[in-house]
Order: structure tokens, then sequence, then C-alpha cells
């Protein structure tokens, strides 16, 4: 992918999605959601010295110039009650500024203070980080949002190049909406989906995030249909905006074994096994995924984050700030080569290129 | 906690810090399901969310609870309908009456549309359904006028055999 051009939401054609909708079974959608770092005075907390425990590079790599950290974190029912207690915010605020990005699961607030509220704290500290967040998803009156955070002196993200995967159920209130009428509804939370850009040159990693929290009652048949969410979303951003980085992040409530056909697509590559991703120590949920032979940029470093270690915390006071500790996957800065794309080793003098 | 019983509903009062409790000790949330099912229809948002946190994490329901959540399956409505299907659909070997009671929330006039898919899905989980039960998933499968209720029924259908 060359330039800097982001992806406008006018460019995502209707009859594009539709295409890619018929293929796959879902409809794509642009429900963009434009947000900023802007703070209210009503997100005003005192700062709270945290004293870590843990060194963070006892738990991460050494944050440089050449890579960026990438992690997914669902922050366990976010709402009301750990944004107004300021020792769960401050320790939240803590862990998101180890990240570039953070792809975050279970935001449960109708209040649309409670995000800025976690990027105040954040950027308590003279950071600045900024989110993007999609549409209220859900089956019941409880129902969650994603969100991406990220630090804007590191990352570009574009707000009119976030979209939430279409999933049957078109309100028809939009012309940005294409979905098809009367599809079942096949995900109970359907993935967010936006772009991203490091801030580097003179080649930066480009990627794309798709932000997945599966419903732990039907982790089976929604596997499946991710994995059609995997080739539809790829295929559009290929489409769209030549991208071929895709990382689908998030809970998947599943360890790979049970990735069902989004694990058998080929080249698929979960960055975390073998290794608890929940507080309790007894299971792994979360993952970071990626396609081995396309992202060239991952480091093979990837792991998670513990917020018993990091905060020396007991288990039962972790479980206040989540059930789940934050994952985390290393990529270049720098944009590798596309699979099979010329690759430029050495000049000649005469300018000629020697593959 | 405070509960009383007004016209066949359960109402129960619930503090926010049993449900985060709960949320994260699948064990006990089982033994306080009438409260947790209770609370899905609260309308302070944190108890909602939860109360809903916990009965996404507290696995199948102890027997204890299931004569309990038969009666209500067909009696609630909304979340609180969501839920109990969904717990109805978590127990292995379940009994006739939850079946019955299944099945007429999926073919329920007055049922919402996410609550009748719900009991569809609890229903294909089941090892096997009665002759009665198939014929009227079956006929949801032809006849719902909700293509998602169609398609949960003949996934079900299917599924019995």
């Amino acid at each position: 992918m060359k330039g800097i051009a982001l992806i406008d939401r006018r460019l995502i054609h209707p009859f594009a999605a539709a295409l890619l909708a018929t293929w796959i079974g879902l409809a794509l959608g642009v429900w963009g959601y434009r947000v900023t770092g802007e703070q209210s005075d009503r997100t005003r907390t005192q700062p709270i010295a945290i004293q870590p425990i843990a060194n963070p590079t006892t738990l991460l790599p050494a944050r440089t110039q050449q890579t960026i950290l990438v992690a997914s974190f669902n922050i366990q029912a976010f709402g009301q009650s750990k944004v107004e207690n300021p020792w769960v915010l401050e320790r939240l605020a803590a862990v998101i500024r180890q990240f570039d990005v953070v792809a975050i699961q279970e935001v449960r607030s109708k209040d649309t203070a409670t995000l800025p509220r976690l990027l105040q704290a954040i950027n308590q500290t003279g950071v600045q980080y900024q989110y993007l967040i999609g549409p209220r998803l859900g089956r019941t009156s409880s129902q969650e949002q994603y969100a991406y955070v990220y630090d804007s002196s590191r990352i570009i993200a574009s707000p009119q190049a976030t979209y939430t995967v279409l999933d049957g159920k078109p309100t028809g209130s939009t012309t940005q909406e294409v979905g098809i009428a009367g599809q079942p509804d096949l995900l109970h939370r359907e993935p967010f989906v936006a772009r991203f850009v490091v801030k580097t040159l003179p080649q930066p990693f480009r990627f794309t995030m798709a932000n997945v929290h599966t419903d732990p009652d039907e982790v089976k048949s929604e596997m499946d249909v991710l994995s059609n969410v995997w080739n539809g979303v790829r295929a559009f951003e290929r489409l769209q905006a030549s991208e071929d980085d895709l990382l689908m992040v998030g809970d998947f409530n599943a360890d790979p074994p049970r990735f069902g056909k989004l694990g058998q697509i080929a080249g698929i590559q979960p960055t975390i096994s073998g290794i608890p991703t929940n507080v309790r120590g007894t299971s792994l949920y979360d993952n970071i995924m990626h396609d081995a032979a396309a992202t060239k940029e991952y480091t093979g470093r990837a792991g998670v984050f513990s917020l018993v270690q990091y905060f020396g915390l007991s288990v039962e006071d972790a479980l206040k700030l989540s059930d789940h500790h934050p994952i985390w996957a290393e990529y270049s800065a720098f944009e590798a080569p596309a699979p099979g794309a010329p690759q430029t080793i050495a000049s000649d003098p005469y300018g000629s290129t020697v593959r | 906690m405070d509960s009383r019983t007004a016209k066949g509903i359960v109402w129960m009062k619930v503090d926010l810090e049993k449900l985060q409790r709960w949320a994260n000790d699948p064990e006990e949330a089982g033994h306080h399901l009438e409260e947790l099912i209770a609370a899905v229809s609260s309308e302070e948002e944190e108890v909602v969310s939860w109360a809903s946190e916990s009965l996404e994490n507290c696995g199948p329901p102890p027997k204890e609870k299931w004569t309990w959540i038969a009666d209500r399956l067909s009696k609630e409505s909304g979340d609180r309908q969501y839920w109990l299907c969904t717990l109805a659909g978590r127990i292995e070997e379940p009994e006739e009456a939850m079946e019955r009671a299944l099945v007429e929330v999926a073919s329920g006039e007055q049922v919402a549309e996410a609550n009748a898919v719900r009991a569809c899905w609890a229903l294909e989980r089941f090892p096997r359904l009665a002759d009665s039960s198939r014929l009227a998933i079956q006929h949801l499968a032809d006849t719902s006028p909700s293509p998602g209720l169609r398609q949960a029924a003949a996934k079900c259908s299917a599924s019995a055999g």
C-alpha cells in the first residue's frame, strides 16, 4: 500500500460491499463513529500514584521506534462503576499506556462520557491517546461496544475508515448500511473494524484490525462465521485500500484448537497459545491473529500482560480491574514487502534493480 | 437483599457488589439465578450489566434450579426470558417440562424474535426431542414470518433428526 491516503467512507461503495456480502453471507456496513480525545470537566479525577511492582520491560519488550505493541483487552463490564473508582481507573489507564494500540471489548455504558473519562486518565501523564468506538451491540438491553485506544503520537487512525460488520440487521436508516434484508443474525456482537498506520518513514506499517467478542454460548457457530468475516474483511480491505495486513483480535472465548473454520484458514496464525489469558489462570480466551505469510511485520513476540504481576495484586484484587489480562503482540513499525512483490535487495551503479 | 412477589413477577433488589462478585464466581452465581434473572430487568444500567455478565459466565444451572427455570420460561418476557432460554440451553439432560416450556416460547406469538430464536437454539442442544416438539419446531421452520426464526427452527429441526 502506497501513500497515506486513508479511505473516505464515501469510497466504500454500496455495490462493492453488497458484492462481498453475497460472497461471505454477511454484509459489510460502514457505521463510522467519529471520536476524538476530547475531555469533559466531569471526567477529572485526582492523579493517583501507581507503583507497579513489575517493570514493564520484564513483561513486555522494550518500546522502540522500530516496533509497535498491539494489544487486546476485555475490560469486563466497563462502565460507570469502574470509571468512578479511581483505584480501578488509574490502573486501567496505566495498563493501556504500555501499548500503542489497544482493542477493547465490553464497554457497557449508555453514558458517552465513559470512554473519554478513561482517556483523560490515560492522558494525565502527558501522553496523547485517542479512541474510536463502535455502536452498541447485543441481543439484550445490556449491550456492548468495541473500542480502539491508540497513541496518536505514534499511530494514525482514520475514523472514516472504521466500520462494523453488518450481520443481517439493516436498519434502513442510512444509505451507508448495505445489509441483506432478512439475513439471520449470525453473530451476537458484530466485529468492529478500523484501519491504522504507524507514524514513521519511509515505509510505515499499515494494518487493519477487526475487534471480536464471541458469545460464549455460541463459540462453535460464531467461529465458523468469523472465518467468513476474515475472508470478507480481507477482500474488502484489499479492494478498498490495497491493505493486506489484517489483525483479528479480541475475546474469542476459545483457545486455538477450538477455532473451527477460522483456525483452518490457510496461513492464519494465533499469536497466543498455551497460556491462560484470564485472571484466574484457567483458560485461554483472547488472541491476536494474522496471516503469517502476509504480515511479515510480526516480530514473533507476543504474550499475556499479567495484571497480577504488573501491579503485584492478588487474583481477587486483579479481578476488580477485569477477569481478563491484556494480551499483546509486537510488530515492526515498517511495512514489509507484500508476498510475491518485487524486492529490491541491491542496486547496481546503472540504476537497474537486482531481484 | 430484598425480595417479594407481586402479581406473579419476582422482584428483587440485589446490590452491585454482590453482582460483581458473582460475575467472577460462576458456582456462587448458579445459586442465585432468581436474583440474577430479576436483575437483568433493573432500571439501573450497572445492575443490568453485571447481572448479564454473571449470567454469561455462570455456566449450566444447578439441578435444583431446573424446575424454577422451566416454570418461569413462558411466564417471563424480554431479557429475563432470553436469559432463561440461555440457561435452559446449557443443561445437558433436560427434563420434559423444560422442553415443553421452550417450545412454547419458540412458538409464542407475543414472544420477542430474539427470545424465540434463543429458545430454538436451546432446543437444538437437547439430545433428543419429543415428536410433538419436533412437529411444532418444523411448523415454525415452515411458516414463521421471521427469516431468523425460520432458520433457527430449521437448524433445530435438522439437529433433532
